[in-house]
């Protein structure tokens, strides 16, 4: 297996307040590129070259801006998503830190792409350095001219703000982000209407991932076909894996898509398990996607190969959990973890977190009752099936697999009785 | 609007296209549960409960918010969404503190009925455990009391709060897992925004919000409902009193989304203010005086009594020695017995109620320009408007669920709303303009506003050709009325008035809101007239959504008139000095009618001054502190040799009275109530009076007896029956025909189905007659010894004199005491500060009360309100009449403040 | 600004004010964030100023504010 480093190419190679280095690395092309076509061309680029969403819910970008696009005259926004708060993931950091300016490029172009005249940039509470990066980054690109009224002498004008996020893993839900920014609850909503039709303020809004974002420079240098040679045809690029948990190298790899296995993966770049023991499970999608089992290892690194193995890519965060640990016991890690993580909409994610972390604590302490893997099953059911969000409706899949795949772990802690 | 069709749980279902799959369920009597949907709000979908299946879609999907869709196949129940159902209400009870045993919730409770529907078990998760009992943002308030261990968290109530009343005061606070409903750092409820409109009580489906003072006086089972219109306002909300019949006690008011006129909605003082039924001070027997002071009666020594005095009376000085109010807070069929006894049995015209005190100059504006003198389109229309122009009303005070048709209108719906009003009114947050014009410079502003609509020609010339008549005096007048002319005048830029008749001119239904800001005018009239002018210039009457609206005060100020309690006009406006007319009339009440108009209010006032009015019947008016000048006015009611007071209290005018008469108040009696928008609806009784009090019309009917005049009814109905015989517009009327709904008149028959609006095609009197209006100064201006201008008004939570809403205890608490506003400059300069005790002074009195210091006001302008015996403001304001309508000029008087010197 | 926004430093508050000048709802939760970064909170005083500048309810941005780890409400201005 081996990297292709079609976004992480620059990582490191400039100082990241410096324009000068990024043009030098062939930084801006891409909006050079744009600029000097019809907006609806660069939504054409973007539809051809097949990208898709990479902050877990893999909509096709192209729809995306073509639907923000098309919205007559009045405000519109632009916000990128850096907000990374699924559970093992730290992809976006990379670039937001070591290749910003391609971002910026990515925001401007999408903003020129869809008509928005202002755009955000969200970017998560804990990442303190990344915002002060930011900050000091839009003061040089408004004096580089590239933010601002007429950027490099066009028509297209853009405003760029950078608000930091406070500390919701839920805000990166595009609709409570939205909300965030509207000095709202960050809570989620329901649709229709999208974003893209009623978003920001009520307004036409496209809210894209930084990764997903960072493509698009690449995409509008050299053209949807040479971006459409990496990858799949169904699923074309590449992907950034933040892998950790029990590996030796634990860090960010960019891979084609379909490229290589979930266990290539691991054993290659991440030097295989931190201790040498056999893998019990693996969350390939983040700390929402559900558990697979040594046996599924083999599936191929892309959003199919992974849903066939019977989880989801998600953020493609690849947390591996080494033995002898028990699920139980990675089970109410995670729920430690969502437990306070509902927006607090949809009473059975609301409620259903609370209640499932309070049973596993007691499946874990020994004192469970017979009906309670029922109980986690019956809530499980009714947060996946009726909530309106992507939080709600996945948080219960890793208690879910892990019940299904390591039941025994369940039934041993429930027996075993209170220490 | 296109028709659906689809299938639910295999029937075949039509609906409108837009309408959702919950209430398309409904339409066939399938009841999808849900805990956090009202059809007056956006679907906010938290609770889940209703999420269905759709064929041929992956997952569930919530029905209140998704919309029908042609071919689509729905279930609303199977195996899985039943156990997902039980589930989430077993979360819920998880969370909820299960207290059916005490609660006054309990069978009325929509989680309990989920509960026992779905056989939840509130275990099945852990019971709840109690939080703290620590203060909440309803600790202290005595309307509205919340229990955060009973909420689920739906979400109702802060949407109702933001959505409906468009306040925000209520709010989601904390994180996630201390999620709670608060006010803005907790603060009490009484501090903050909320107007205690009490809706997120009615919204609330857990029992964790309630009526303070219904708690532990009976839960739902033992109460029962009685539909009937609220006594405050002329919005005529239709409440149900929650009886509890053992106890004789309304425990609750409460209202049904869907009814006419306020779907559901209510105000502070339909939804909170009803101790006054069955209150300790409400009178029982008749009292007469002896020596100066009231002594208790009987009912027989009391009626013989007025009937010897006024029988005397009559034959010594002649019928005209008498006089008698009536009143807009009665029913019209007490109205109509009240009038005729004062026509045919004492032989008098000299009859006349309140309404001369707040819209005499809409009646005779509106009957001189369009023909008829009522609210021209309905309260429900101004939702759809184009652009809604608000003069005069501080609509969310005093029409508080009319502005929510406003709001809703300017918020949801892109209405361009004016506001003009020389105080910051709370409506002036929706506006798109407000315009602060000078207390009495409204025709100025108006003429101004009609000279750039024709200079721009904005004007509607088709309407005007084939509609109207008068236009070029119109235009001629208002040729010269620049808007520079008239900001010398109003103090409002040009440029905003060139705005304003833009906005107004633009629009493709525009509607006019006005009330007594514009009518309590020496130049009442004419304010009215030149409203009717505007709409007419721009074709904005005889349309939907369009017209000239006055807003009525009382709950029956408009049945009042319609039913002839006026000194000019028996029932149905029909003249008293037409010969037929009156010739009608002797024939149906068989008896010889006088043939001249009789007095106003504040005329008979000065009679009884001059000595040739004696005797003065007070039927549920209150003069001694409504009416203006009181010194005045109170000298009167002193001189007067014989005095009645029909009231359920005893008011401030029946300490003067010679006999005092209790009577039954709106709950505990039959009969109608006329709204603004002239819709007829039933008033019935649900509580027993208190001792010996006695209906308004029976009290009425036993006197003409006494008088040798016979009338007797044998209820209510039978009175309405005789009220559509004679009175044409209310012809098509009766008690059957409006027991569920209420109908519009003109209905002259019995399968008309009422007026929504008037006008329509032709105007009442034919033509629309333009007519032109000078500007005139008010009576009194401010001078050197009287600087300031000072208006009187409405403050939401009274009402009138305060004889009903000052015994409330929700009512005293928020609104203790009456006070002037002034504006932080003029304060500094006299060296007030906000609370400070201060003397209002004007030429025709002085009274106390406190400084309220506010930006609402411009400087140099006082307002206060009217409702406070201790500070009376009509105290100071003065009776100059408008020569027409005879309505005094309560909106603008000359006066001085100072501070009260504290002694030490 | 009024007379009871004190307990904190006024004037730093005025100057993000008007560097951030007009306040309105498009940058609300940025000045928000910048208030809590500088005062370590975000004292009631401001809620109420920023509420009169924006045309926001004081419930909503309250509402919102607790709604988040990292931003502190004060009910009364520190000293």
């Amino acid at each position: 297996m081996k990297e292709t480093k079609l976004l992480t190419e620059r990582v490191g190679k400039y100082d990241p307040l410096d324009l000068k280095g990024y043009e030098a690395s062939g930084g801006l092309e891409g909006l050079n590129q744009a600029l000097a076509m019809e907006a609806e061309e660069v939504v054409e680029q973007v539809r051809r070259s097949g990208l898709t969403g990479r902050g877990g819910a893999g909509f096709p970008t192209g729809s995306k801006w073509e639907s923000a696009a098309k919205h007559g005259p009045g405000p519109k926004y632009l916000i990128c998503n850096a907000d990374e708060g699924e559970l093992g993931t730290f992809k976006d950091r990379v670039l937001l830190d070591g290749d910003p300016w391609a971002i910026l490029e990515g925001i401007l172009i999408g903003a020129y792409a869809t008509g928005a005249e202002q755009a955000y940039i969200y970017i998560k509470g804990e990442y303190e350095d990344t915002f002060g990066l930011w900050e000091k980054l839009i003061e040089k690109a408004r004096d580089a001219g590239l933010l601002g009224a007429n950027i490099l002498g066009s028509e297209f004008s853009l405003q760029l703000s950078v608000a930091k996020g406070r500390g919701l893993y839920i805000a990166g839900e595009e609709f409570a982000l939205i909300a965030s920014l509207e000095t709202r609850r960050a809570m989620s909503r329901l649709k229709p209407p999208y974003p893209t039709e009623q978003g920001l303020f009520g307004r036409p809004t496209v809210v894209n991932n930084v990764e997903t974002i960072a493509n698009v420079p690449f995409i509008l240098a050299k053209g949807w076909r040479e971006y459409r040679r990496f990858g799949l045809e169904d699923d074309p690029g590449t992907r950034m894996f933040s892998l950790s948990g029990d590996v030796k190298r634990p860090g960010v790899y960019e891979i084609e898509t379909g490229s290589g296995t979930l266990r290539g993966l691991i054993d290659e770049f991440g030097g295989g398990t931190r201790e040498g023991g056999a893998i019990k499970a693996v969350q390939p999608g983040g700390g929402t996607s559900a558990f697979l089992d040594e046996t599924s290892l083999d599936c191929t690194l892309s959003a199919e190969g992974i849903r066939k193995a019977g989880s989801s890519i998600g953020t493609a965060a690849v947390i591996v959990y080494e033995q002898p640990k028990s699920a139980v016991g990675m089970v109410k890690k995670l729920l430690e973890y969502y437990g306070n993580e509902s927006c607090g909409r949809c009473a059975p994610c609301r409620l259903g977190i609370k209640r499932m972390q309070e049973i596993i604590e007691r499946v874990n302490s020994g004192r469970a009752d017979v009906d309670d893997t029922a109980r986690l099953r019956e809530i499980g059911r009714a947060a996946i099936r009726a909530s309106t969000c992507g939080m709600g409706q996945v948080f219960p899949l890793p208690v879910l697999s892990a019940l299904e795949l390591f039941g025994q772990d369940f039934e041993a802690a429930v027996n075993k009785g209170p220490a | 609007m296109k028709e659906i069709c689809l299938t639910i749980d295999g029937r075949e279902v039509k609906v409108r296209e837009g309408t959702t799959i919950l209430e398309a369920a409904k339409s066939v009597a399938v009841d999808i549960p849900n805990l956090c949907y009202d059809p007056r709000m956006a679907p906010i979908g938290m609770c889940r409960l209703c999420v269905v299946q759709i064929e041929s879609r992956a997952g569930l999907t919530t029905s209140c918010n998704t919309p029908v869709e042609e071919g689509m196949n729905v279930c609303t129940e199977n195996e899985e969404i039943a156990a997902i159902r039980k589930t989430i209400l077993e979360l819920i009870l998880s969370e909820h503190r299960v207290a059916c045993t005490s609660c006054d919730k309990e069978g009325s409770c929509k989680l309990q009925d989920y509960a026992y529907r779905y056989q939840a078990d509130e275990g099945r998760f852990g019971l709840a455990e109690r939080r703290t009992s620590r203060r909440n943002y309803a600790s202290n308030s005595e309307a509205i009391m919340y229990d955060p261990d009973k909420c689920i968290l739906c979400g109702l109530c802060v949407k109702y709060c933001a959505e409906v009343e468009m306040n925000e005061a209520l709010t989601f606070g904390g994180l996630v897992n201390e999620m709670e409903v608060t006010t803005a750092f907790g603060i009490d409820l009484e501090e903050s925004s909320c107007d205690l409109c009490g809706g997120c009580v009615e919204v609330c489906p857990s029992g964790a919000m309630m009526e303070r003072s219904a708690v532990g006086r009976g839960r739902q089972k033992e109460l029962t409902k009685t539909r009937t219109t609220c006594p405050y306002c002329g919005v005529g909300c239709q409440i149900d009193l929650n009886v509890n019949r053992k106890t004789n006690e309304i425990v609750r008011v409460s209202s049904e989304v869907g009814c006419i006129p306020n779907d559901g909605n209510l105000c502070v003082k339909g939804k909170f203010v009803m101790e006054f039924v069955g209150h300790e001070k409400r009178l029982r027997t008749p009292l007469i005086k002896r020596n100066g002071r009231l002594e208790q009666a009987t009912w027989e020594e009391a009626i013989t009594l007025v009937g010897e005095r006024l029988g005397r009376i009559r034959a010594e000085f002649g019928a005209d020695a008498i006089a008698g109010l009536s009143s807009a807070k009665c029913t019209n069929e007490e109205n109509y017995v009240f009038q005729k006894f004062m026509r045919a049995a004492v032989g008098t015209n000299n009859v006349d109620h309140c309404a001369r005190l707040c819209h005499a100059s809409t009646v005779a504006g509106l009957a001189r320009a369009f023909g008829s003198g009522a609210m021209t389109n309905s309260i429900e229309e101004l939702k759809n408007a184009g652009c809604i122009f608000v003069i005069g009303s501080n609509t969310t005070e005093a029409h508080p669920v009319m502005a929510l048709y406003i709001k809703e209108a300017a918020v949801k719906n892109g209405a361009k709303l004016i506001v003009a009003d020389p105080r910051a009114i709370d409506l002036v947050r929706f506006a798109g303009l407000h315009v602060a014009q000078k207390p009495g410079t409204d025709v100025a502003l108006i003429n101004a506003m009609m000279n750039v609509i024709i200079e721009e020609k904005l004007l509607d010339s088709e309407f005007i050709d084939a509609r109207t008549e008068g236009f070029d005096e119109l235009a001629d007048a208002v040729k010269d009325f620049t808007p520079e002319m008239a900001e010398k005048i109003t103090t409002v830029a040009a440029e905003k008035i060139r705005e304003a008749a833009r906005m107004y001119a633009g629009a493709a239904t525009a509607s006019i809101v006005y009330s007594m800001g514009i009518t309590q005018h020496t130049t009442g009239t004419d304010n009215v007239l030149s409203l009717a002018n505007l709409a007419m210039l721009t074709g904005n009457v005889g349309a939907e959504s369009t017209g000239v609206n006055p807003l009525r005060g009382q709950n029956n100020v408009q049945g009042a008139c319609d039913l002839g309690a006026l000194p000019n006009v028996y029932p149905g406006y029909q003249s008293v000095e037409d010969a037929a007319v009156r010739a009608k009339f002797e024939k149906a009440w068989g008896k010889e009618l006088p043939a001249k108009n009789g007095l106003t209010i504040v005329e008979m006032m000065h009679a009884i001054e001059q000595g040739s009015v004696k005797a003065l019947y007070m039927m549920g008016e209150n003069p001694a502190l409504s009416d203006p000048n009181l010194n005045r006015t109170r000298a009167a009611l002193e001189k007067v040799d014989f005095l009645v007071s029909q009231d359920i209290f005893l008011t401030e005018s029946g300490e003067y009275a010679d006999v005092v008469l209790p009577s039954v108040c709106f709950a505990e009696k039959d009969g109608t109530f006329t709204n603004t928008e002239r819709r007829v609806q039933r008033v019935r009784k649900a509580v027993e009076p208190p001792g010996g009090a006695r209906n308004d019309w029976e009290i009425i009917c036993e006197v003409a007896g006494e008088l040798g005049y016979t009338m007797a009814y044998e209820g209510a109905g039978q009175i309405m029956d005789e009220m559509a015989s004679v009175c044409p517009i209310y012809g098509g009327i009766s008690f059957e025909r409006i027991d569920s709904v209420g109908l519009q008149w003109p209905c002259p028959d019995k399968d008309h189905p009422g007026t929504k609006y008037l006008h329509k095609g032709r105007f009442t009197r034919g033509k629309g007659k333009f007519n032109a209006v000078k500007f005139k100064d008010p009576a009194e201006v401010p001078d050197d010894d009287y600087p300031f201008v000072l208006s009187t008004g409405r403050q939401l939570y009274q009402f009138h004199t305060g004889t009903l809403t000052r015994k409330s205890r929700v009512v005293n608490q928020v609104s203790p005491t009456g006070y002037v506003e002034i504006h932080p400059a003029d304060a500094e300069s006299l060296e007030i500060v906000d609370g400070d005790s201060i003397e209002v002074v004007s030429r025709r009195g002085k009274v106390t009360t406190k400084a309220k210091v506010t930006c609402r006001i411009e400087k140099g302008w006082l307002f206060m309100p009217f409702h406070f015996c201790e500070g009376p403001a009509n105290m100071l304001t003065i009776d100059a009449l408008d020569p027409l309508a005879k309505i005094p000029e309560y909106k603008v008087c000359a006066a001085a403040i100072r501070k009260v010197k504290m002694t030490s | 600004m009024s007379e009871e926004m004190r307990g904190f430093d006024v004037q730093a508050y005025e100057e993000l004010v008007t560097e951030n000048s007009p306040v309105t709802e498009e940058n609300l939760f940025i000045v928000l964030g910048k208030v809590q970064d500088i005062f370590g909170g975000v004292p009631r005083e401001i809620v109420r100023d920023l509420a009169v500048r924006t045309g926001l309810a004081e419930a909503r941005i309250y509402g919102a504010l607790t709604s988040y780890r990292d931003f502190k409400v004060q009910a009364e201005g520190r000293d």
